[in-house]
């Protein structure tokens, strides 16, 4: 099963035509997000609470796990679309190749890229935001992780599934969003307690929730996977 | 009494607004459909599961 | 498993008389209910009036709790059996619980106007709420956009599955967070109660109202669904009995005028 996991790993890496557009995407709303910030908001004193305002680490914690989750759709979307394209779906299924595989294969690939994603959209947010690195980093990493891991599985299934259905390309997000929207929410917390300085204790709470998505969205993803891709 | 009693009742009201409506629309597409079966020339008796 | 095998048997032959019974008492239910609410139990000292939400607010919120996991349970059934009752079984209660979602959504920003100064807040327990209810407005589209019935029909039990996993996070969200929304025990099994005996008595009522009114608007929207299957199957029969040639459009229901299940 790993080596048919790995397999399809490489085949999916090979696979030029969904990085590129991806990355390009993840900058651009990292771009437009943070533009409208004053220069160096990261680095600013941070004010005190104040009732009903948010300060704008906050806000920015949320930019980013947005556009990484936009950019993430395309990348899950055009991921799961790869096996319409010659009915190499059929051929795939021929094979005695178990869906349970199939999914973790698609799902590894997906967290894959999501990796590379945050390769990108990090730096880029680092560049634009105008935040020390040294927030960020190493906090960020166990919040990426746990994050990718929903997010690439809740991905690849969701995405599977809207292959068969009208407006494929509405359908992903509007169903994907708020099944991880505990993760998205979780990790813009977290990120926020990080750019705050204050680490990523106070929020810990996140992790856990996070964590027992990241154990349930696979499993029950790879029980159910089959059901999707058979016929 | 302060404001709260209209919310109360705009709250009731609402609510049971809503589920009469859910009703009242599966109520019509019963007929509908059982208008639409009556009509139809050959009624095949065998269309069970 | 015979039990079971027995009460569906007897399910599918009084489902007439069920639903004529109930038709009566629900809504006779409602009425009597409606009077306790609004005359006979006291009003909170600290809340007034409006506190008397709850007695819809709560039930609604338990009812879309079972609904959605009737949706689970008939989604696995479906996905194990293929007997499409089941898949009618999880679309009528993905229906239902939207609908009753949506209900608790409304009364609890009425609620909370009066009482917290505000509509909305994003505390945990509004805000998984309303992710649960995105999740199954989700599923209902997603039905409605599926070109092969079947096949849409698997999907959506999928997504019935996995939507649930969202549900318990719902309701405890308010244990493991503090926010807003209240965290109250109605029940407390050891030592005094926290809510005077006719508030509870109320309560309990209004939850079995409710439930009964939940039964009955599955009832229905399954005989619906059932009524549109049949439908589109005798219309498909009609059709290949007047045309013997034509290609076997085994795509069923998707080929009929009448959209299967589309609501919203």
């Amino acid at each position: 099963m790993v080596l048919l996991a790995g397999k399809d790993l490489r085949s999916e890496l090979r696979g030029r035509e969904i990085l590129p557009p991806m990355l390009i995407f993840g900058f651009i709303l990292v771009f437009l997000f943070t533009i409208n910030f004053p220069a160096a908001a990261g680095r600013a004193p941070i004010p005190p609470p104040s009732a009903g305002g948010i300060g704008s680490r906050t806000i920015a914690a949320a930019f980013l796990w947005v556009s990484l989750l936009f950019a993430g759709v395309l990348g899950f979307s055009r991921n799961a679309s790869m096996e319409r394209e010659g009915s190499r779906m059929e051929g795939l299924l021929l094979a005695p190749v178990d869906p349970a595989a199939l999914f973790a294969g698609k799902a590894l690939a997906n967290f894959c890229y999501l990796w590379i994603l945050e390769l990108v959209i990090f730096p880029a947010f680092v560049l634009f935001f105008d935040v020390a690195p040294s927030t960020l980093l190493p906090g960020i990493l166990p919040v990426a992780l746990a994050a990718n891991v929903g997010l690439a599985s809740a991905g690849t299934l969701v995405g599977a599934a809207s292959q068969y259905v009208r407006a494929r390309e509405l359908i992903l997000p509007l169903l994907l969003f708020p099944i991880v929207l505990p993760l998205v929410l979780g990790a813009e917390r977290l990120t926020a307690s990080l750019l705050a300085g204050a680490g990523l204790g106070p929020q810990s709470q996140w992790f856990m929730l996070m964590g027992t998505f990241d154990l349930a969205i696979p499993a029950v993803g790879a029980v159910v996977f089959e059901y999707v891709v058979n016929e | 009494m302060n404001g709260g009693l209209g919310y109360l009742g705009i709250a009731y009201i609402v609510v049971f607004a809503a589920i009469g409506c859910y009703l009242i629309i599966l109520d019509r597409r019963q007929r509908d459909i059982d208008k639409r079966l009556k009509n139809l020339p050959r009624h095949d008796d065998d269309a069970a599961e | 498993m015979t039990i079971a095998k027995t009460f569906l048997a007897w399910l599918d032959r009084s489902q007439e008389s069920i639903v004529r019974n109930l038709s009566l008492l629900v809504p006779l239910g409602g009425l009597i209910g409606l009077g306790a609410i609004f005359f006979w139990v006291p009003t909170d000292a600290k809340q007034g009036v409006v506190q008397r939400i709850f007695y819809i607010h709560v039930p609604a919120a338990l009812v879309a709790y079972v609904a959605f996991g009737m949706v689970l349970l008939g989604s696995i059934a479906y996905l194990k059996t293929h007997n499409r009752r089941w898949d009618s079984f999880a679309h009528a209660s993905a229906e239902v619980g939207v609908l009753f979602t949506g209900a608790c959504i409304v009364a609890g920003m009425l609620w909370g106007r009066p009482e917290w100064g505000t509509y909305w807040a994003w505390d945990p327990r509004l805000t998984t709420t309303f992710v649960m209810l995105m999740i199954y407005v989700g599923y209902l589209l997603f039905r409605a956009m599926a070109t092969d019935p079947t096949r849409g029909a698997r999907l959506a039990a999928v997504i019935g599955i996995v939507g649930f996993v969202n549900v318990p996070l719902v309701h405890y969200s308010v244990d493991w967070w503090n926010g807003l929304h209240p965290n109250m025990r109605l029940i407390n099994f050891n030592g005094p109660q926290s809510l005077p005996w006719q508030m509870m008595v109320t309560f309990a009522y209004m939850v079995a109202v409710f439930a009964g009114l939940f039964i009955l608007l599955m009832m229905l929207r399954m005989r619906l669904e059932n009524a549109q299957i049949a439908l589109a199957e005798a219309e498909e029969a009609e059709a290949e009995a007047a045309h013997p040639a034509s290609p076997a459009v085994r795509s069923g229901p998707a080929a009929s005028p009448s959209p299967m299940g589309a609501t919203q």
